[in-house]
């Protein structure tokens, strides 16, 4: 009799929690079917809405959408790149609109999704903005296979993407008809500062000439380091060293104790975020010193300053874009009016992926302006494969067949006194360079 | 016992009838409706095949296969090794081959590595499964022919995209994976398993081949997930080492918890509400959706232990009947 | 430069060991006390870098109220997590545990990644490296090294020597004789959950120093603990420093003459091997 009654209070308790339970699914499956909520929002990452601009009535509209990683990995660059793009479609509808070649002004309807930087949520989600959402344009992921992921699902339903900061393997290329890239691909991080290193350093230290060149082991990673590498050889650099690491490797110590022994001026590194710091961190701690440093791309990040201090005076990467390189621009807003808007609206300075971001929206600005059929795939991509133009990122120029941007050169910074500081291409407004890279024991 | 209980279940509505039919609808609706909504059907129903395929060896065993994940991986990139090593031969195969070899391929790793690492208990089999997944991943990603951190990139080798014909194909693997569970549920094979996960040392002396039924159980498990790998990679037309990304693991765990571990319908109804959920959180939230979903998973294991169908067996029980 | 090269690669390997080892301390604990493991692990070591990063950004000059800090929160924090959570995983099936605590660290990380971003962060120290010729010893290596030895000490002074230590190790015996007795086991498992987590969260605010974190930087330590823990025998702390120590060079060396690609693969490897051969771990007894 005594289970009789424990099961029964049991019972009431599992069937109260149950209601509960059920009442959450029911409501999450119903609310799934409207989740369009029309209030546009203000990016942060706190938002708990998704990115939904509403364009006003009366105005023909077009739509564009995307995903970008909120959380993941990359969610540094997914954040910034997107913030850009909403701010983009912000400055433009309230300049009136995208004034197209048919003579209608459009007005822009953005639509953001987190992918969560997972492959497995990109056909989903794209999916869903090509045939539930109906956009007429894509805006690419940030991340190399997510790039790819794409790419079945663009060719397929021909729409025109613009991809965004993610590199590829020009070897993967097979003939893709809808994509155009903005920023310099992979291999030409590393070139980059192989360049810059070349046009300043090696004229004035001979020795600079001999490098070591390691990196990471993810697609990025890669693609940056593994074509750095052979490019390095073919511009007749003496590369004394070159290994990769796993990416879940938490120290670099064994590596970094071997590169020392190799001796090389200069040290390159393909690497991101936090390994960017390790490496600096653990090369003071071995005492490791060279004459010119390239910790990764993370060096481009603010939090790459504070957790470094004085320690990171000097660094260089290379950068699609940055504050402080200057070109003359003759379509979009001028640098200085970019930062301005970025700093009004997000209260930061822009990165190179809010420069990014912004470019994609500009590449399809200008397309539609110079197209007669705006809103059609088939000649937004073949006016963006042509055209060509400079903003404040720089200069855009595709391949008219591939899409790979040829237009585009990186910049180089450096950081000095606490500011990113352009130190190349001499065209953008180069300053003084910094070398050789101060010991860490005179620090 | 077993006999009578496979003739009952075969008639009548049961849980395999049930999941069946749930199925077929959604396989017409997939089929039938626009892409965006076969999109969504195909993430669904690719969980639920990885979802049955754990339930097939952990969720009838109790052991916990933390690195289940690692047969998806591998069947993926069987796919793609294949798809490249004919192609420069010059010629390619059927699609379902692909698939096919994926699936059996996988299987045939899990009887290799299933000596070894099946003679261990409990906590150390979970973290020995973790390992192997890690391993696994980190030696793809060093090795070049495996195309190291970038994938192996098949566009071009295999059909254009077409949502709705890989729908149909996740269907036919979804079909025989909840079959394949019933028959495992209702033949000896089942009820060793289960003996084991009650008492493996007891089943040991009741003359139940524990060895034996863990591998087949554990082999078994690996072709499904092996299958869906195959099928994933033939959507994206590349593999990446993210597909051994732990997280599947974890998706594939609560599915089965929240529907009920070791029964027939159980994985089908933990799958299909756990992707609605999360799917709706990941829109409607996109930074804190982990968060909830972390809450409910706590929330669901300690106090639904049997899931959902545990929770309807205690309305059934009363009429008599069970669900399974 | 081959014996430097060597004597530079072992000591790599004892700093990378140490912590590897302290990352470990606290998982072996928990399991020692109630036959749990933590999978939360990861999640909580970043908790603990986290709290002594924030210490020392209102207290810049020295790291040490940091790890004081981080280590009185953790306490806290364990007790909290035990009486919510752990204490109804007792007696639980694996999976149950599993879950639980994966969700719990699936909260903790998103909850960090939503509080303060995904940046990754450092504590800015500003020890001074010692060299001789190629050979360089970084003091704040030392000091870690030197705080996971004394926490290692600490730990088994507490087990041998008090009286809670005493009760700790009746419970783990004999769970009934113990309760027989008058223990109150379920206090005995608060407090002995809150110390493992502690060295958890002492291990993530030691490795704040030397390294950098984010919110989802845990997994890597995680694996590696697991690794560790299961080579040094669960449940034994001394078994735990010195399988990290292996561990460690191990990581060192593979990372030196061969490539640091695949010193995680080679871990995992031990791993599996302890597994097959001696399940028991260095320093158990055959059951």
């Amino acid at each position: 009799m005594t289970e009789e009654k424990l099961s029964r209070r049991k019972y009431l308790k599992y069937a109260g929690a149950a209601v509960a339970v059920g009442a959450v699914a029911a409501a999450g499956y119903g609310i799934s079917q409207y989740y369009q909520q029309p209030t546009p929002t203000t990016i942060s990452p706190t938002s708990t809405t998704p990115m939904v601009t509403t364009p006003t009535a009366g105005k023909k509209k077009v739509k564009i959408g995307g995903t970008k990683p909120f959380t993941g990995p990359d969610a540094l660059a997914g954040i910034s790149e997107g913030n850009s793009n909403k701010l983009w479609t912000k400055n433009v509808n309230e300049a009136g609109g995208i004034k197209a070649g048919d003579g209608n002004t459009y007005e822009i309807e953005l639509i953001l999704y987190n992918d969560e930087q997972k492959p497995e949520n990109v056909p989903r989600l794209y999916e869903k903005l090509i045939n539930e959402d109906q956009v007429d344009f894509l805006l690419g992921p940030v991340w190399g296979p997510l790039g790819m992921a794409t790419v079945p699902v663009v060719e397929r339903y021909k729409k025109f993407e613009v991809y965004g900061t993610a590199a590829f393997d020009p070897k993967d290329y097979r003939d893709w008809k809808y994509i155009v890239h903005t920023i310099t691909n992979g291999p030409g991080y590393m070139a980059a500062i192989l360049d810059m290193i070349l046009e300043r350093v090696v004229p004035n230290d001979p020795d600079a000439n001999n490098i070591a060149i390691t990196h990471g082991d993810d697609a990025f990673r890669a693609t940056a380091g593994g074509y750095g590498y052979e490019y390095a050889k073919d511009k007749g650099f003496n590369v004394v060293f070159y290994d990769t690491y796993s990416s879940s490797v938490t120290d670099l110590t064994p590596l970094l104790t071997r590169v020392k022994n190799a001796d090389p001026t200069i040290y390159l590194n393909g690497g991101v975020y936090a390994d960017a710091i390790l490496l600096m961190k653990q090369m003071r701690e071995l005492d490791f010193n060279v004459k010119m440093i390239w910790a990764g791309t993370g060096t481009v990040f603010p939090a790459f300053y504070e957790a470094l201090g004085k320690y990171a005076e000097g660094c260089v990467t290379c950068t699609q874009w940055e504050k402080g390189i200057n070109y003359p621009q003759d379509f979009g807003p001028s640098a200085d009016e970019f930062l301005n808007s970025y700093q009004n609206e997000y209260g930061e300075t822009p990165d190179y992926h809010a420069g990014t971001g912004y470019q994609q929206g500009l590449v399809i600005q200008k397309a539609m302006e110079l197209s007669d059929d705006p809103l059609s795939s088939e000649s937004i991509r073949k006016i963006a494969g042509e055209m060509e133009m400079t903003t404040f990122f720089g200069k855009y120029k595709v391949d008219p067949v591939t899409g790979w941007q040829i237009g585009h050169k990186m910049g180089v910074i450096q950081w000095q006194n606490g500011e990113k500081t352009v130190v190349w291409p001499m065209e953008a407004g180069a300053k003084e360079l910094w070398y050789p890279f101060k010991k860490w024991s005179e620090r | 016992m077993a006999m009578q209980a496979l003739r009952t279940g075969l008639t009548g509505i049961n849980s395999l009838t049930i999941s069946l039919g749930f199925l077929t609808v959604i396989g017409i609706l997939g089929l039938t409706a626009d892409t965006a909504t076969t999109g969504y059907l195909h993430a669904m129903v690719e969980l639920m095949i990885l979802a049955y395929s754990l339930n097939l060896f952990t969720g009838l065993s109790g052991y916990a296969n933390f690195g289940h994940v690692v047969f998806y991986g591998i069947g993926a990139y069987t796919v793609s090794v294949v798809a490249v090593s004919l192609a420069s031969m010059g010629f390619a195969l059927p699609t379902f081959m692909y698939i096919i070899f994926a699936g059996i391929f996988a299987a045939a790793v899990a009887l290799a590595i299933g000596y070894p690492v099946l003679s261990l208990r409990g906590d150390y089999f979970a973290i020995a499964t973790l390992g192997i997944n890690e391993a696994v991943r980190v030696t793809i990603c060093n090795t070049k022919e495996l195309g190291e951190g970038r994938g192996i990139y098949i566009l071009g080798l295999v059909p254009t995209y077409d949502i709705k014909a890989l729908y149909l194909q996740l269907l036919v693997i979804a079909f025989a994976v909840v079959i394949t569970s019933y028959l495992v549920l209702k033949t000896r094979l089942g009820y060793g398993l289960r003996a084991i996960k009650a008492d493996e040392d007891v089943a040991e002396m009741m003359g139940v081949n524990t060895a034996r039924y863990k591998r087949i159980a554990y082999a078994l498990g690996a072709f499904f997930a092996g299958l869906a790998g195959g099928v994933v990679t033939l959507q994206f037309a590349c593999s990446f080492p993210e597909y051994f990304f732990i997280g599947r693991s974890v998706d594939m765990f609560v599915a089965i918890v929240l529907g009920g571990t070791g029964t027939v319908i159980g994985p089908m109804i933990g799958a299909t509400l756990y992707w609605m959920v999360k799917d709706y959180l990941l829109i409607s939230f996109p930074y804190f959706h982990l968060i909830i979903f972390g809450t409910i998973l706590i929330i669901l294991v300690l106090f639904f232990p049997g899931g959902i169908v545990g929770l309807l067996n205690r309305f059934l029980k009363k009429k008599g009947r069970v669900l399974e | 430069m081959s014996l430097e090269l060597l004597a530079q690669t072992i000591i790599n390997g004892l700093f990378i060991g140490f912590l590897f080892g302290l990352a470990g301390m606290g998982l072996t604990i928990i399991f020692g006390v109630m036959k749990i493991i933590n999978f939360a692990t990861g999640a909580m070591i970043m908790l603990g870098a986290y709290v002594a990063y924030w210490t020392y950004t209102y207290w810049p000059y020295t790291a040490i109220p940091g790890i004081i800090v981080s280590v009185g929160v953790g306490f806290l924090f364990g007790i909290l997590v035990y009486q919510v959570l752990v204490r109804r995983l007792i007696g639980k099936p694996l999976l149950t545990t599993l879950l639980v605590l994966f969700g719990l660290a699936s909260i903790l990380e998103n909850s960090m990644l939503n509080l303060w971003s995904p940046n990754p962060r450092s504590i800015p120290v500003d020890f001074p490296t010692i060299s001789w010729g190629l050979i360089s010893i970084s003091t704040s290596r030392v000091f870690v090294s030197v705080m996971a030895i004394v926490a290692t000490i600490v730990v088994l002074a507490v087990f041998k020597y008090t009286t809670f230590g005493r009760i700790i190790r009746a419970v783990i015996q004999d769970k009934i004789a113990a309760t027989l007795m008058g223990v109150d086991v379920n206090r005995v498992y608060t407090l002995g959950f809150s110390l493992g987590v502690t060295l958890t969260f002492l291990a993530g605010a030691l490795l704040a120093m030397v390294y950098p974190f984010e919110p989802f930087g845990g997994l890597p330590y995680a694996l590696m603990a697991f690794v560790v823990v299961v080579l040094g025998t669960l449940g034994n702390p001394v078994g735990c420093l010195f399988a990290g120590l292996i561990i460690g060079t191990v990581h060192s060396f593979v990372g030196s003459y061969w490539t640091l690609n695949m010193s995680p693969a080679v871990a995992y490897l031990i791993m599996i091997i302890t597994f097959l051969i001696r399940p028991q771990g260095l320093m158990g007894k055959k059951e």
